[in-house]
């Protein structure tokens, strides 16, 4: 009996006393420090203090009683718990990157969107651009062709115009220009040229141009031959001044040669006393 | 016989210190319920919650087994176990679920990116 005695009570003690950790204990410590280094930490604390609560039992369990059931199966359940918190904390990492990598996506897409209804705005803006810009270069055009046809309209009132084998002539009455025997233009003679001018340059800019002096049969033909050339000569050197190409247009005094009307009378006279510009045609010119 | 009376009164304690205190019937219901939710997310077609699903239904039997001898509270701890697996089984799965869709959240964003 003694000796039954004996064998039973130092192995209950070591039964009950035992004082290492079991296998699923070391595990579970080993799970849960695992678990404090994964992303549970950041993520999902509440989960590691669950598996941190599952260890302290399984702790006490050891504690209580080394070894037992309850020791081995808190551990394994704390161990669990570890890996629980460690797969919550993966699942909102996950979870997280997602939700970034949708936001991102839906930012992209915005921006995307908005430099394609940048770029159609530019495309309107440049289209809308052109065309302003065309309806501008209409407008000048329309300008220039009525300015072209106001500054013919107002020569027609200085002069008169006809067309003629040799080009287009510009009839300018003498006395309109000059005061008798004299090669000054008149200040309203000047005005009536700018006129002048303003048509050649406007639409004969590269014809050539002849410029011609004539008078009446009154006085003595060298005389007239003379006032003739100085006259023309002065609405050449007018015309030039007034932005007529220099190379452009030449000067000759016809004297009494070439009269248009008879010199019998004082309105035949008046209309032989002129200056012609001839406006050549433009295959007449160079 | 007083030594005999002071030893097994001594070796009742041990015992009783040692084994369980608890009588209340085992709960199947936590432990089941947590199953049925890994089985219905798929954790039998995920390796590793696989595992864990089949660990949880293997402690829920041997629970049954504890039961019948009598051993609640071995019972209990065991469906304990059992719950802890299941869930574990469930969030694996759910993991796996989540890592899938941010991979392709990311494959799609990459795309959006070389595309522009």
């Amino acid at each position: 009996m003694k000796t039954l005695i004996a064998t039973f009570v130092p192995a209950l003690a070591l039964a009950c006393a035992s004082t290492g950790p079991s296998r699923e204990l070391v595990d579970a410590r080993s799970a849960y420090e695992d678990a404090r280094l994964s992303a549970a930490a950041q993520h999902t604390p509440d989960r590691l203090l669950e598996a941190k609560q599952a260890l302290d039992r399984a702790e006490i369990a050891h504690q209580d009683d080394p070894g037992s059931f309850d020791e081995k199966n808190l551990a394994y359940i704390a161990t669990r718990r570890s890996e629980l918190a460690v797969v919550y904390g993966s699942f909102e990492a996950d979870r997280r990157a997602r939700e970034t990598s949708e936001s991102v996506y839906k930012a992209k897409q915005d921006e995307i969107a908005r430099e394609q209804r940048g770029e159609l705005a530019q495309t309107r803006a440049e289209l809308g651009s052109a065309q302003s810009s065309l309806a501008g270069t209409r407008a000048e055009l329309d300008k220039a062709r009525s300015e072209t046809a106001a500054a013919l309209a107002s020569l027609g009132e200085a002069a008169k115009v006809r067309d003629e084998e040799r080009g287009t002539v510009i009839t300018l009455d003498g006395s309109v220009l000059f005061t008798s025997g004299k090669s000054e233009l008149l200040p309203f003679a000047q005005k009536k040229l700018d006129e002048v001018a303003k048509a050649l340059t406007d639409t004969a800019s590269d014809r050539t141009i002849m410029v011609e002096g004539h008078t009446d049969s009154n006085g003595n033909d060298a005389f007239n031959q003379k006032l003739s050339q100085d006259r023309a000569e002065s609405v050449r050197a007018y015309l030039v001044q007034r932005g007529v190409k220099s190379d452009h247009i030449s000067a000759v005094g016809k004297g009494e040669s070439t009269p248009i009307a008879s010199n019998d009378t004082a309105e035949g006279r008046a209309n032989n006393r002129r200056v012609e510009i001839i406006v050549q045609k433009a295959s007449q010119s160079r | 016989m007083t030594a005999l009376t002071k030893v097994l009164g001594w070796a009742a304690l041990a015992l009783a210190g040692c084994s369980s205190t608890h009588t209340m019937p085992a709960n199947y219901a936590p432990a089941q319920t947590a199953i049925g939710a890994a089985d219905a997310v798929g954790a039998r077609n995920e390796p590793r919650a696989a595992l864990h699903l089949k660990m949880a239904r293997d402690a829920v039997a041997r629970a049954q087994v504890l039961a019948r001898q009598g051993d609640e509270h071995e019972a209990q701890l065991t469906l304990d176990r059992a719950r802890t697996d299941a869930e574990l089984a469930l969030m694996v799965t759910r993991e796996a679920t989540a890592r899938r869709e941010a991979n392709d959240a990311k494959r799609e964003l990459d795309g959006l990116r070389r595309s522009n």
